[in-house]
């Protein structure tokens, strides 16, 4: 179905923005003028201060929100609908509760269909792979946050998604344990040819997981201010790469676009 | 009574094994609720006891008191003789159907105006309205509509059970985590799929917490149905009792009524604790 002559992008926004009605009866802006595509393959990370409406960002990308302005193409094709490419993890826990690690790994194959033995046998080589083995009979609350947030990595992965969308996924986890799910991470995206948008607060981590780094504007009325490419040779140990020259320079440079943004978002927002 | 099903917001992480500590802390537990068992029990023979011993000597008036004595004497004729049981067996089969046809009921209409924003803004008043009344009232109603068979107390049942069941569906639906509602969202759910694998199992903590209430007046409606007019039934063996002047028939039928609604909780609470083992503190 791909007309073009050149691979479509996996995710292409076009002059995207979005608006929330406030309470008050005014109108807040939450997006404005954003336009970005990401090839395949990529992995690019979103950075810009708390609040700037990077989440949205990522709902528009997945389909739960419908930008009042602006295309979404997906491969190509114009988003309607949730985003049936891409998997989600999200910041907060949104595992079903009611479910085992087994029946949360195991979700996505049975809503589409897969007959049940099929998806125990692939959800339990899920769980080993996120190192939950053994505790595919625990419910969530019985988990720290750190095996949760595996659970939810083998949830979202298990259905062989081309695009992955996080949403801050790890800012709730201790450094160490934070680190570790990073390299993870990046072992299961390695040579995946999948496509990560990455949003993150944290400048360090954004360079040392992606290929990319796009920096949005604080908001309200956030855009995109610019864009980066990282050059670091991969593998990377997200630990060790923070001690690269290369790695220092980036952040230097990154740094003096965002540092702006960060003070503004500290003026104008009083929250 | 019914808001108890919200999740805790971030448990604190659990170890897989358990430790000595919530070993020990349980064991505890355990001999404290020794001590209050025996404390219930005390309760009752001090109350049974001054009963006894105040009408045996003429302070109360066993014709209006009666006293314990005969009211277990009475319970035990009634059962010994067969005479109850078919009476029990109406009445819990009018509690069991106005159950079953008032939670039914009330699941779906909780889930259509929980999802249909104009059914719930259209109906509103009317629910407020109707829930407002006193249903008791309405049992003449029935009788004339539907007889003096089990269909009229049944559908007194149903009139009381269906509100419980309905405001608790209703409120467990929109309760329901929107970051797990994307989250299933995202994995391609259709609507039937997000019914059945999301709203109704998030509702169903809450519906669970209203059954408790919601048996209890299934039986209510049985009994007052009975009451006010039927040849059978727990509700006609107390009316009966009463025409003749019977206050031990009269208590024994409260006592027998009160005992089974307690069996049936018991029974909840155990199909509760089973069904609801994933919510955090359900160990």
């Amino acid at each position: 179905m791909n007309g073009e002559a050149s691979a479509p992008s996996a995710v292409a926004l076009e002059n995207v923005a979005v608006r929330f009605a406030t309470a008050a009866g005014g109108v807040h802006g939450v997006l404005r003028d954003i336009s970005l595509a990401v090839p395949e393959g990529v992995f690019l990370a979103i950075v810009g201060p708390s609040g700037c409406g990077k989440s949205t960002f990522l709902n528009v990308a997945a389909g739960l929100l419908q930008p009042p302005e602006g295309s979404v193409r997906i491969f190509g094709e114009p988003l309607t609908g949730t985003n049936r490419y891409a998997a989600y993890l999200f910041q907060q826990d949104a595992l079903l509760p009611w479910r085992t690690v087994l029946g949360n790994v195991m979700l996505g194959l049975s809503l589409r269909g897969i007959p049940r033995r099929e998806a125990v046998a692939e959800a339990r080589q899920w769980i080993e792979r996120v190192g939950l083995g053994g505790f595919e009979d625990r419910f969530p609350h019985q988990l720290s946050g750190g095996m949760r947030k595996r659970a939810a990595v083998a949830q979202s992965w298990i259905v062989d998604p081309r695009i992955l969308l996080m949403d801050e996924p790890f800012s709730a986890l201790d450094v160490q344990t934070r680190q570790n799910m990073e390299n993870e991470l990046l072992d299961l995206w390695q040579g995946s040819r999948k496509t990560v948008l990455f949003i993150t607060h944290d400048l360090e981590e954004a360079i040392a997981l992606a290929d990319e780094v796009v920096v949005i504007t604080a908001g309200p009325n956030a855009t995109v201010k610019g864009r980066y490419a990282v050059g670091l040779a991969r593998p990377r140990d997200v630990a060790e790469i923070r001690l690269d020259p290369e790695f220092n320079a980036l952040y230097r440079q990154i740094w003096d676009d965002l540092r702006v943004e960060v003070k503004r978002s500290r003026n104008d927002v009083p929250s | 009574m019914s808001a108890n099903a919200r999740r805790d917001p971030a448990p604190a992480a659990t170890k897989p094994t358990r430790s000595d500590g919530i070993a020990r802390a349980q064991g505890a537990h355990r001999a404290g609720r020794a001590v209050v068992v025996s404390l219930q029990i005390g309760v009752f023979v001090l109350f049974v006891g001054i009963w006894q011993a105040l009408a045996a000597a003429g302070v109360l008036d066993p014709f209006f008191f009666s006293r314990p004595s005969a009211i277990a004497l009475k319970l035990w004729g009634w059962m010994a003789s067969g005479y109850i049981w078919p009476h029990l067996g109406v009445t819990l089969l009018e509690a069991l159907l106005a159950f079953l046809i008032g939670t039914v009921c009330g699941v779906i209409a909780g889930f259509a105006l929980a999802r249909v924003e104009l059914l719930a803004a259209v109906f509103d008043p009317y629910i407020r309205t109707f829930n407002a009344l006193p249903r008791v009232i309405l049992a003449p109603i029935f009788i004339l509509w539907f007889g003096l068979g089990i269909a009229s107390k049944v559908a007194l049942g149903v009139t009381l059970v269906f509100f419980i069941v309905f405001f608790n569906t209703f409120q467990g639906i929109r309760e329901v985590d929107p970051m797990i509602r994307n989250n299933v969202k995202m994995l391609q759910a259709n609507d039937w799929q997000m019914v059945r694998h999301v709203y109704l199992p998030s509702a169903m903590a809450w519906i669970f917490s209203s059954l408790h209430t919601s048996i209890g007046f299934a039986l209510v409606g049985a009994v007052v149905g009975e009451y006010i007019g039927s040849a059978r039934g727990i509700g006609y063996v107390v009316a009966e009792a009463e025409g003749v002047f019977d206050t031990a028939g009269v208590f024994a039928g409260l006592i027998l009524t009160s005992v089974v609604v307690l069996l049936i909780d018991l029974g909840i609470d155990r199909l509760e604790r089973y069904l609801l083992r994933w919510r955090p503190g359900a160990e």
